[in-house]
């Protein structure tokens, strides 16, 4: 049991030089206020109804991608952290968004009256 | 008071092929094999929309304002955890138990909101089993509310670790992993947010 436990205390204290260099907390609570901000527009869109639906939901769209843009890159710290993380999990998201996107378009999903 | 002091973590590659940590590498493949698992529902959701034959239907149900706060107080949870990891990577274990708590505290408010508003849907008729739209939203939004759940617990397992003296400066990497499936957990329901609630 020992062993094992300094074995993980080992293997956590070496962290590579990238995944180190993370923002304060004062960054992140700035990213917290964008994000809040960015939701608040976004509830605010939806009760505008003499806005056309294309605007809307293209607009929708755009806030949800940054929102999602600034968790992973600033909260997960994809941004500051190796390359290979980002690439796997933009593989996933790639690959999630092109599976599906052939899915829903097969079924016609967008083109429904 | 603190059981470790000091600046984290002693700046090393692990020997590993990538130089990188294994676990860390494995929580990222893990994060990239769940946005295909909450894509299928997404798409589910996206295919069965204006398809139910009987009601009610999102219109008659949904309560934007309502789950606007929900979406605000998951949102800050990922501020909160993030502060957590900043504090143990700084030693400060006070901080760290305090931001921890307080995201599993944020969480349980989600999930309670969750359980609320499905209760709220429930008695309006609307079942899993009452059309497709029903399914679809309890299936997605359920395994979603499980995930959270989950996260919660493992928050409170951190906490008791670090209560206990388990959890020194130098095991920062856990707080890591456990934040990063916290705030996946949490860009999961931007989307959901936004493409179930908010667009028409």
């Amino acid at each position: 049991m020992a062993t094992h436990e300094q074995a993980e205390t080992h293997a956590d204290a070496t962290l590579p030089p990238e995944d180190i260099e993370h923002p304060g907390p004062r960054q992140y609570v700035v990213v917290a206020v964008v994000l809040a901000v960015l939701t608040a527009i976004e509830v605010a869109l939806f009760y505008m109804d003499f806005v056309p639906q294309t605007v809307v939901v293209t607009s929708l769209i755009v806030l949800m991608i940054v929102k999602f843009a600034l968790v992973a890159l600033w909260f997960m710290h994809l941004r500051f952290d190796s390359r290979i993380y980002r690439r796997l999990f933009i593989t996933g998201i790639i690959l999630a968004i092109s599976v599906f996107l052939i899915v829903l378009l097969t079924f016609g999903v967008f083109f429904r009256d | 008071m603190d059981q470790a002091g000091g600046h984290p973590a002693a700046v090393q590659t692990p020997h590993t092929a990538t130089g990188l940590d294994n676990r860390k590498l494995g929580m990222w493949a893990f994060l990239g094999s769940e946005c295909l698992f909450f894509g299928s529902l997404i798409s589910s959701y996206l295919l069965y929309r204006g398809r139910s034959l009987v009601g009610p239907y999102p219109e008659d149900v949904y309560d934007i304002p309502y789950t606007s706060v929900s979406s605000f107080v998951l949102l800050m949870s990922s501020l909160t955890m993030v502060l957590a990891l900043n504090a143990i990577q700084r030693g400060d274990h006070r901080r760290l138990r305090a931001w921890l708590l307080a995201t599993a505290l944020l969480g349980i408010t989600f999930v309670g909101g969750q359980v609320f508003e499905f209760t709220v849907f429930v008695n309006e008729g609307l079942t899993i089993s009452r059309n497709l739209f029903g399914s679809s939203f309890f299936v997605l939004t359920g395994f979603h509310g499980a995930h959270v759940t989950v996260g919660i617990l493992m928050l409170l397992t951190l906490f008791g670790q670090s209560l206990a003296g388990h959890l020194p400066t130098e095991r920062a990497l856990r707080v890591e992993l456990i934040g990063l499936y916290w705030h996946f957990v949490d860009i999961v329901w931007i989307v959901i947010f936004t493409i179930v609630y908010l667009i028409p």
